[in-house]
């Protein structure tokens, strides 16, 4: 059994760890070594690559799009839907019907939607705006954020909130003196889900931004393979340059990553 | 306590973020041109610098892109004060397309963009949103171009575009690749052609490149000059149908071709395909004058080029080419005659003879403005573009890649039927049948 | 709490609802009947999109295969992502690391993996076929990527391989179990495996829940790897519904089919959550 174990373990760390390693080999080649010899190390470490890359494309630029799009796309969607969530915990009339109203979207495909945000995004004049894409984002993961926000605040007993009351605090100061307190592993949860989809989406991203001044990341890699630019390693030297922030800031927050949602389970 | 840290430090980077969305989203009031219509422009007459964009896939780490970003820096500099202009790349050219579309669907027409000019495809002329270049159009100016090609481009008596490169198609070939399977000069027939194609194979060189990802745009080139070469160079005029015998023949001969090519050919990209000649992979590849920059210097002495094979029946004369369709400039309405008048000064310094050279000679691209080499540029030019130049301004006759006429919904399906054609999905009958039923 | 303030925490989220569903919907449904180009008129012709889908063949193949993504997501992943979860809650040496590094494929851009699985499936620079070539199983290689019948699976491949989403999920839940149910089953004797599978496993299920309908939806919605990996080729082996749609809007500027192949897509998400939904609730009827 603990063979078994370790085979598995090791089985998947290779195919996680080498594929990576062959990028940054390759990044490393030209691209008359790409093309004929794949696998060997390369003549000369041409740094080169790298060095174009930094000089042509502003990468910390596409950087700081992507993390402005996560941070406030998953900001207005947790905001709204811990709001929501705390509606949730009174009683009032149909409220499983408009529960299912704000929650039915996780299953609806948004790609179907293309068309209308994209002129949803125009009209209200927020065409090629990380703002438009953060909201377009928050909108469409505003269903998930409120069903994994609402099965967290399910926990907090009634009781607490009832105390509070006859404490004399309104419905107001509960909500932000208890409940969202309390709510925050919850919230944890729900904000790394959106940042982690924020962060690696493609579709809207490239529909609903044109000028490089808005561009992501991701819009970025998808371009860095231009059709004229024929350069492979030059463009794994870009995709190694814009993955690498990533992993660093991620093993070092990795611990509260995932902690945050363990956190959340360990009530 | 630890909350309320937390809740200080979400709250600074929240507004953080704001302010560098704010800052992240384009400024929506000098350089776009909304609604033509009333709107008041920002720029009045008086002092202000007219500001200008311009969307290109141009990227400046291809020569096109450095001759692009050369001229425009000269005309900023020279124009300094009064109009600037700035460059939008976005190198993926598909997607550029697709992108303008949308913005001139939602009023936001770019400035300045280039496009390919597909007669079967008017949508961008018919919006109504281009700027019409017609009155500006001087004498002076007018000599720049040929009469035809202003004809061509002359849609319901307004000129909304200016034309700008129009490129023939030619054959490269590695001269060191043939040589060592004994081949002495490049097959002038289609019969001689497959010949050298078994003899490369025989000394275990892969022929040609081919591709079928994207718009499949090297094994289209082929698919055009098979076709032209049994039909004519009218095969793919207004009217024509694409299943006609003789487009059923050249899709036999294409797939015929496929068996020549690389493994990754189906399926295989510009990028892949285009690699393959560059490192020697392969000894041919049908493509126009851009893939020179991506040639590195040392191997130019080994690169030939060369005009098509003809069947030698007289269909065509031998030297005719296929080319690309004209990708001319064509630029938004604009809310006041200041900006038209700044757009229209930009254009004549694009297409002035000074511009033309360096975007010749420096960018690689064959242009459709009047321009006198002389010997001294023909010479700068390099063995590669100097052959290319020369075989290309030869051309007997002449006709668009077929690609460049299909309805959207036809282009968009093309890939799909050359790999089904490849991979015996479809005969070639159905192929030319399926063609033609989504060219409707 | 009073009407007023109910109305002040509802409204926002159901302003993003209205906006971001409602209206889309609506939309998609008119735009569904119509024939339009992006530029110019609407043009009503009825259920006639509808009648080209059935009858296109790419259609019906882009089905079929978002329907093998979603098994893929559930038969495959989801377990996989159950097995890992199950190893690494037994605390081996060095288990954090491994979440780390199983976890990080996640973060990292699903547009760099794509590419990045590309050219490991290449049919001639690839590392797969050039492993299977160095270990002397030359007849195992294949063009996985331009071969009609291995394509679709073929692009599955990275989102199959690279679970570490799904196996924190599971670990979360895991560690909400009372350590002192596997101290009674110790007691007993019970063995690794047999703790798995009476104790861990059925106290899960809420992971379970969440991670198969999350997998689901992110299937439906498939883009980058199918995009980027094959295009949707070869001959439309590997389209899927998520690809359909965008090519029939941007490429062939058919924005009336692509809408109707738009709502035919919300009713398969409908029907596919539906279905695991009833699945889950069976599964739990049952434990």
């Amino acid at each position: 059994m603990r063979g078994f174990r370790w085979v598995v373990m090791i089985l998947f760390s290779l195919v996680t760890v080498v594929p990576f390693l062959w990028l940054i080999l390759a990044s490393f080649k030209t691209s008359r070594e790409l093309f004929s010899a794949p696998f060997k190390m390369p003549e000369r470490w041409m740094w080169d690559n790298y060095r174009t890359v930094l000089e042509s494309h502003p990468i910390p630029g596409y950087f700081l799009n992507s993390l402005v799009i996560a941070v406030l796309s998953t900001v207005m969607a947790i905001a709204v839907a811990t709001l929501v969530a705390y509606a949730f915990k009174f009683t009032f009339k149909f409220k499983n019907g408009w529960y299912g109203l704000v929650t039915f979207g996780i299953f609806v495909p948004t790609n179907a939607f293309i068309v209308p945000y994209y002129f949803i995004v125009n009209w209200v004049g927020l065409y090629d705006s990380l703002f438009g894409v953060a909201l377009v984002y928050a909108g469409v993961s505003l269903p998930l954020s409120i069903m994994i926000i609402k099965s967290y605040m399910d926990s907090i007993q009634k009781e607490l909130l009832e105390a509070s009351f006859i404490d004399g605090a309104g419905v107001h100061r509960t909500f932000f003196r208890i409940i969202l307190p309390l709510s925050y592993p919850g919230m944890s949860t729900a904000s790394i889900f959106l940042m982690i989809t924020a962060w690696n989406e493609l579709l809207f991203a490239s529909l609903l931004t044109q000028s490089e001044a808005t561009r992501t990341l991701q819009v970025a890699i998808r371009f860095f393979l231009t059709t004229f630019s024929a350069n492979y390693p030059v463009a794994f030297a870009a995709m190694v340059i814009a993955i690498l922030p990533t992993i660093v800031i991620y093993i070092f927050l990795s611990d509260r990553i995932i902690g945050g949602l363990t956190a959340g389970a360990v009530k | 306590m630890k909350i309320r840290w937390m809740a200080v430090a979400v709250a600074s980077v929240l507004a953080f973020c704001l302010v560098l969305a704010g800052c992240g989203s384009r400024d929506a009031g000098e350089t776009r041109s909304p609604d033509a219509s009333g709107s008041e422009s920002k720029n009045e007459s008086t002092g202000e610098v007219i500001e200008l964009t311009m969307l290109s896939s141009w990227s400046p780490d291809t020569d096109r892109g450095r001759a692009l970003h050369t001229i425009v820096d000269k005309f900023n500099q020279e124009n300094a004060g009064k109009i600037k202009v700035t460059l939008d790349i976005n190198p993926d050219w598909p997607s550029l397309q697709e992108k303008v579309k949308t913005m001139i669907a939602a009023n936001q027409t770019p400035d300045i963009f280039n496009y390919n000019f597909n007669p079967n495809d008017l949508s961008r002329q018919q919006s109504g949103k281009l700027l019409d270049f017609s009155p500006y159009m001087d004498d002076e100016w007018r000599a720049r171009f040929s009469e035809q090609d202003l004809q061509t481009l002359t849609i319901n008596g307004e000129l909304t575009s200016i034309p700008f490169e129009k490129a023939g198609i030619l054959f490269y070939y590695n001269k060191d690749l043939f040589a060592q399977a004994g081949i002495r000069e490049f097959p002038k027939t289609w019969d001689e052609f497959f010949e050298v194609c078994e003899q490369l194979k025989a000394s275990g060189i892969t022929p040609i490149s081919l591709m079928t990802s994207d718009d499949a745009w090297h094994a289209t080139n082929a698919l055009s000059y098979f076709a032209a070469s049994l039909g004519g160079t009218g095969i793919f005029d207004p009217g024509q149908p694409l299943d006609s015998p003789e487009m059923v023949q050249a899709a036999k001969y294409l797939k015929k071709l496929f068996a020549y090519t690389t493994p990754d050919a189906l399926g295989g990209n510009y990028a892949v395909s285009s690699n393959h000649f560059i490192v020697g992979n392969t000894a041919m590849i049908i493509d126009g004058p851009w893939l020179i920059g991506s040639i590195p210097k040392d191997m130019w002495p080994s690169i030939g080029i060369a005009a098509s094979p003809t069947f030698g029946d007289g269909k065509v004369p031998y030297g005719f080419t296929v080319t690309d369709t004209h990708t001319p400039w064509a630029a938004g309405k604009q809310p006041s005659k200041e900006r038209e008048e700044a757009i229209v000064q930009f254009m004549k310094y694009m297409t002035s003879e000074e511009s033309s050279k360096i975007f010749t000679l420096v960018g690689n691209i064959l242009l459709s403005t009047k321009m006198e080499l002389t010997d001294e540029e023909m010479a700068q030019a390099g063995p590669v573009l100097g052959q290319y130049i020369k075989i290309n301004s030869q051309s007997t006759e002449s006709l668009v890649n077929l690609v460049r006429y299909l309805k959207p919904a036809a282009s968009a399906k093309i890939p799909s039927l050359i790999e089904g054609l490849v991979l015996d999905e479809y005969t070639p009958e159905e192929f030319a049948k399926q063609l033609q039923e989504a060219n409707q | 709490m009073t009407r007023r303030q109910l109305v002040m925490y509802l409204f926002p989220a159901l302003s993003f609802t209205a906006v971001f569903f409602i209206f889309p919907i609506i939309f998609v449904l008119y735009m569904g009947v119509q024939e339009w180009n992006g530029l110019g008129s609407f043009r009503f012709v009825g259920l006639d999109n509808f009648y080209y889908l059935l009858e296109d063949p790419a259609f019906r193949k882009a089905l079929v295969n978002t329907v093998y993504w979603i098994l893929a997501g559930i038969l495959l992943h989801t377990p996989l992502g159950l097995l890992l979860a199950l190893i690494l809650f037994k605390k081996p040496k060095g288990w954090k690391w491994f979440r780390t590094l199983f976890f990080l494929p996640n973060v990292i851009s699903t547009t760099a993996l794509a590419f990045l699985w590309y050219f490991v499936l290449h049919v001639s620079l690839g590392l797969v076929n050039n492993l299977l070539k160095s270990a002397g199983l030359d007849s195992l290689t294949r063009a996985w990527l331009s071969d009609p019948a291995t394509a679709v699976f073929a692009n599955m491949v990275p989102f199959v391989l690279y679970v570490g989403f799904t196996m924190v999920v599971f670990l979360t839940e895991m560690s909400t179990i009372s350590p002192e149910l596997y101290e009674a089953a110790d007691i007993d004797g019970a063995s690794d495996v047999q703790k798995d599978w009476f104790i861990t496993i059925p106290l899960v299920k809420n992971a379970v829940a969440i991670n198969v309908i999350f997998n689901t939806a992110f299937c439906l919605r498939m883009f980058e790897y199918p995009l980027l990996m094959t295009g949707g080729g070869p001959a439309n082996s590997s389209l899927n519904l998520s690809l359909y749609m965008y090519r029939e809007m941007i490429t062939a500027n058919r924005y009336g089919i692509s809408m109707a192949a738009g709502i035919l897509t919300i009713l398969i998400g409908i029907l596919a959550m539906l279905a695991v939904f009833g699945l889950l609730r069976l599964w739990e009827r049952r434990a």
